[in-house]
């Protein structure tokens, strides 16, 4: 009953293999599972744990002369009004989108596992997925802005109804450009998760559902009690994923509004940008620990919620 | 049997695996080439040895440049008794030299001079046992009389004649070329026909239609070999006639051969070489080419040596003997390479020059100072080249990588870099020593290299300045001293011209550009806040002057200005307030506007501008006066090219030395048209010939004009002088005296150029636009 678990994914299978298990045998599988594990450990040590250290390294230095400054740095930040801005919108930004998007997916995902043209349907969603950013930020720009088509048709609507007249916003400009953020976000999201959703959902043996159903369970005891349970694997993955994208909109952001957009929608990535623009290394690399304890402080949550629920 | 098939699938699945890891250490080794050895930047066959020396290539073409007071080059001709002869379009035709091309005496073909009184001269060609042939055009035809084209023949020995070239009605004969045993004489015509003339018979006929029209074609062995600027080079086989597919050199051309749009000129030519060989000569070097083989293989590598100077073109090259060449700029300017087998093929020492821009100062500062130091190569990396679109903010993350990975350039331009932030870094040195050094000898403008001292240490020092200036009637100019007061003169015109055209206003962006070095220096406080009553005045005055521009225009002037403006002009550009100050001369002395004002960049303009109240250039301008733009910065003036030297450079005295030679009187002298020199003495000599623009007119002397056509048909005509004395120390004395520099901040100038012009279109209130400013620059200023 426990829909994808480590035991239904074979993973209860999976046993580390120890020289103390002893034998042989023992040792041949200790050398293939390191043989294994070592190339891609390589690349990560390589490629990810090593640069970070550098960053670690350079966080209490000088940018340039590399010279020793203690904390002062991460002082620095800490007092930084755009680093306080660039993080207060970041979260704002996760915080909002995530739920909104998980929801939306399942949303989308439950009456689309019963139809049977889930297929194609399942791929006009991800069609969002397959348009260049360049084209996205060139619509954004022809609907949002102060002439655009929105402000068009919402002066056509005021005309028509009498109830406004000329509509004039900049939504680009003014703190609805969060707002366009978010859904820009959730238009090009949704059609992964729900994807993800389906797969949960259609993973789970249709034996349970019709041994509830015969129980006298309806359809919403069948969603509480049968596949929202069983859907907690998809759940950690989706909003793994989710987190990670989020940070993929500053290309929209930036291709729309440049380098210094409305402070709304200011993030941490316009912020890395231009320090890095300005050689600002020093300070760039103490907020990146920070980011970096952050993010990795919240997975490891998530992760820990995940095996709990388990 | 199973077994055995298990077996045998284990063993490939170990054979692909171990493949696999094979192909990548392989890759992997691939990634890891070595730098700063190996084959020379253009791939061509010359390569450079280890840090031993072992095996490393010996000898290179040296080169050795004169200056030839001669107009402009047309042909190089080595004669059979070893003799040079240089044809020139000047006063004398003809120059030669006994010693190899060190000296060149005049040597003037008979009856030149009337000659040219009364034809164009379109081509001339010399032939090594001393004949020559002129390709002309009489005045007459070109003014559409009498048709008098041909060719004027003067033989070794033997009278001169003229012979005619039965062409078809607007098919001109471009070009000429002698095979190169002199035996025969071919013109090439713009109908993409080549034309054989009988020297004997006095004839000419047509020898052979071509796919392209020739620029420049010759003539060797049995081959004919056509360059077009548009459609690159043709190779034919002279006895069949037939086209010889050759791709390599098309494509060459392609990749390596632009036109140069800075000098409107072609910037590659070709010559022959051996029997099947070709020579093709550009800014990228001199290469030979097997007709119809396989490579071009560079001669001479044009990075060290002038052939890549951007602003000049080869106008004919040639071979003087098995080590050597002779090379000639149509700039009145030879070079000679001789081949130097003891030296080693490429330079001992090395140094890397950046901008993000090409910078024609510099790249000629480089030429002139690798010529001075054989054994240095400057390696000059722009960042933001045509060909990879890069964006500013790209090309400099990457160059802030490179910088931080220790592979830093050694010379930067900072201009467009975040200078300050690279002084504040550490990561500019001291350039006051060089700058001692060099004052040993010249002398700079004392007024800039303050403006650019703090803490007794000069970080960056530009190349050249401009200043903002403006031109009115001199009785308007009373009581003009700031921002405001310019306002009020600008309404008061509007009130004496009703609908007239004031200041030329094509664009928004283009009134915010033009003031924005008297103001944008007071932007940013010294704390690093914005100084929002400054851009509050700036904003406010400047809506008044547009609103006074704009105000009841008649629709003539109306359309001027849409013209202007859909003309494709870069309006975010600084260019356009330069060509702006001059066109506006122009609209002055026409009476289509009363003021002009922008970026002075040049003399040239300058002696526009000077021109414009001289008598013979009527009644609109008589009066007018030239003076510096009147602002909340009284003495502002913008840096152009601005220098440092890497600190974590192991070679700052060369990239010293390359600063020393971009600041030496010399290379000072020959800025053009970007800016004003800072070196005294190169100050000095580039007023007298306006950067190298006319030396031939003295001071206060005519020596052109500019003409353009009104929308009504008419022509307005401006006859232009080079300045006089008076007018010359004035300017100079101007540069002199100019203390605050504007150093142009991007991001700064775009927010208040966006919300500035929203306020000037009256989209929004002045505190609207200045809310909009703060907003964007708040995060800028935070960070």
């Amino acid at each position: 009953m426990s829909g994808t678990t480590r035991k239904e994914m074979g993973l209860h299978n999976l046993k580390i293999p120890t020289i103390a298990a002893g034998g042989k045998k023992s040792r041949r599988r200790l050398r293939t599972f390191l043989f294994f594990l070592l190339p891609s450990l390589a690349g990560v040590t390589l490629f990810v744990l090593l640069p970070f250290l550098d960053v670690v390294n350079r966080s209490f230095r000088t940018a340039v002369t590399g010279d020793f400054m203690g904390v002062k740095n991460y002082s620095v930040i800490f007092h930084n009004q755009a680093f306080l801005l660039a993080v207060k919108n970041t979260a704002r930004f996760t915080v909002v989108c995530i739920p909104l998007l998980v929801l939306a997916g399942l949303l989308v995902a439950f009456p689309l596992s019963v139809m049977k043209e889930a297929g194609l349907i399942k791929s006009v969603y991800l069609f969002p997925l397959a348009m260049p950013t360049a084209t996205i930020v060139l619509v954004w720009k022809m609907v949002f802005y102060r002439q655009g088509f929105l402000n068009l048709f919402l002066t056509r609507l005021g005309e028509l109804t009498g109830l406004w007249g000329c509509v004039s916003i900049d939504y680009l400009g003014t703190g609805a450009s969060f707002w366009v953020l978010v859904a820009s976000y959730l238009w090009k999201n949704t059609g992964y998760t729900v994807v993800l959703w389906l797969a949960g959902i259609l993973a789970i043996p249709n034996e349970f559902l019709e041994a509830a159903k015969v129980d006298g369970a309806g359809r919403w005891k069948c969603i509480r009690y049968i596949i929202l349970p069983n859907l907690k694997g998809s759940f950690y993955t989706i909003v793994i994923l989710s987190f990670l994208n989020s940070f993929k909109i500053y290309r929209e952001a930036y291709l729309v509004a440049g380098s210094y957009p409305q402070e709304d929608i200011y993030l941490l990535q316009h912020l890395f940008n231009n320090w890095f623009v300005n050689m600002e290394f020093d300070k760039m690399a103490a907020a990146a620990v920070c980011v970096g304890v952050v993010l990795f402080g919240a997975i490891m949550l998530l992760q820990r919620f995940w095996d709990r629920a388990e | 049997m199973h077994n055995n098939r298990r077996k045998q699938g284990k063993v490939r699945k170990r054979a692909a695996a171990f493949w696999l890891a094979g192909m990548l250490a392989v890759s992997l080794m691939g990634c890891g080439g070595k730098v700063g050895g190996g084959e020379n930047a253009d791939g061509g066959a010359s390569t450079r040895g280890d840090a031993s020396g072992e095996n490393e290539a010996m000898g290179r073409y040296v080169e050795t440049v004169t200056d030839v007071d001669t107009g402009a080059i047309m042909d190089l001709q080595k004669l059979a008794d070893g003799k040079l002869v240089l044809l020139e379009n000047g006063a004398e035709g003809r120059f030669s030299s006994a010693d190899g091309g060190k000296t060149w005496e005049p040597d003037a073909l008979p009856g030149w001079n009337d000659f040219v009184m009364e034809n164009a001269i379109m081509d001339m060609k010399a032939v090594s046992d001393g004949s020559v042939a002129v390709l002309y055009r009489s005045y007459d035809s070109i003014l559409g009389e009498e048709d008098e084209t041909g060719i004027w023949l003067i033989p070794a020995q033997g009278e001169e004649k003229k012979i005619g070239i039965p062409t078809a009605e607007e098919e001109l004969v471009k070009c000429l070329c002698f095979s190169e045993d002199g035996s025969r004489l071919f013109a090439g015509t713009t109908e993409e026909k080549i034309y054989e003339i009988d020297r004997e018979a006095e004839t000419a006929r047509l020898f052979m239609t071509t796919d392209i029209t020739p620029d420049v074609f010759c003539v060797w062995g049995n081959y004919l070999a056509i360059k077009n600027e548009r459609d690159g080079v043709a190779i034919y086989q002279l006895d069949k006639q037939e086209r010889i597919a050759d791709d390599v050199i098309t494509d060459f051309v392609k990749e390596n051969c632009e036109t140069n749009e800075k000098i409107a000129e072609s910037t590659y030519s070709i010559f022959p070489a051996d029997k099947e060989e070709l020579y093709l000569v550009c800014g990228k070097g001199v290469y030979r080419h097997t007709v119809g083989g396989g490579d071009m293989e560079q001669v001479i590598n044009g990075s060290l040596c002038s052939l890549s100077d951007p602003m000049k073109h080869v106008a004919k090259m040639i071979r003087t003997g098995e080590a050597g060449f002779l090379a000639a700029f149509s700039e009145k300017t030879l070079l000679s390479f001789t081949y130097d087998p003891n030296i080693s093929t490429m330079p001992s020492q090395s140094l890397t020059a950046y901008s993000l821009t090409e910078n024609d100062i510099l790249r000629r500062a480089i030429i002139r100072y690798q010529g001075a130091n054989p054994d240095i190569y400057v390696e000059y990396k722009v960042g933001m080249d045509e060909e990879s679109g890069m964006t500013r903010e790209d090309a400099v993350k990457k160059l802030n990588t490179e910088i931080m990975a220790g592979k830093g350039p050694d010379f930067l331009l900072l201009d467009g870099l975040p200078a300050d932030s690279y002084v504040e870094k550490g990561m500019l040195a001291d350039l006051t020593p060089y700058l001692t050094e060099l004052e040993k000898e010249e002398k700079l403008l004392s007024n800039i290299k303050e403006s650019f001292t703090a803490d007794e240490k000069i970080y960056m020092m530009p190349a050249a300045i401009t200043i903002s200036m403006y031109l009115t009637d001199k009785d308007n100019m009373t009581n003009v001293s700031d921002l405001s007061t310019l306002a009020d003169m600008i309404e008061k015109l509007r009130g004496e011209h009703p609908g007239e055209g004031i200041l030329q206003t094509y664009s928004e962006e283009m009134l915010l550009n033009a003031l924005m070095p008297v103001s944008a220096p007071l932007w940013i406080k010294e704390a690093g806040k914005l100084n929002v009553e400054e851009m509050r005045h700036y904003l406010e005055q400047t809506k008044r002057i547009y609103d006074a521009c704009m105000e009841g225009l008649h629709e003539d002037v109306l359309q001027r200005y849409r013209d202007l403006a859909e003309n494709g002009v870069n309006v975010s550009s600084k260019i356009i307030a330069d060509s702006d100050l001059q066109d506006g001369g122009l609209q002055v002395v026409s009476g289509n506007e009363k003021v002009t004002l922008g970026e002075l960049k040049n003399a040239y303009n300058y002696s526009i501008l000077q021109s414009v109240n001289k008598a013979e250039n009527g009644e609109y301008g008589k009066n007018c006066r030239l003076a510096l733009t009147p602002g909340s910065v009284k003495d502002s003036f913008s840096p152009y090219a601005l220098m440092g030297v890497s600190a974590a450079s192991a070679k700052t005295e060369l990239a010293g030395g390359l600063l020393r030679e971009v600041l030496s009187e010399k290379t000072q002298s020959l800025i053009y048209p970007t800016g004003f020199p800072i070196n005294e003495a190169g100050l000095t000599s580039y007023l007298k010939t306006l950067g190298g623009q006319c030396d031939w007119a003295g001071p206060g002397e005519y020596f052109g004009s500019l003409a353009f056509a009104n929308e009504d048909g008419t022509v307005a005509m401006m006859i232009t002088y080079m300045p006089t004395e008076r007018e010359t120390k004035e300017l100079f004395d101007l540069l002199s005296s100019v203390r605050t520099p504007y150093l142009a901040d991007a991001v700064v100038e775009d927010a208040v150029r966006e919300a500035g012009k929203q306020y000037l279109q009256g989209g929004c209130s002045l505190e609207e636009a200045l809310q909009k400013i703060e907003e964007k620059l708040d995060i800028y200023m935070a960070e």
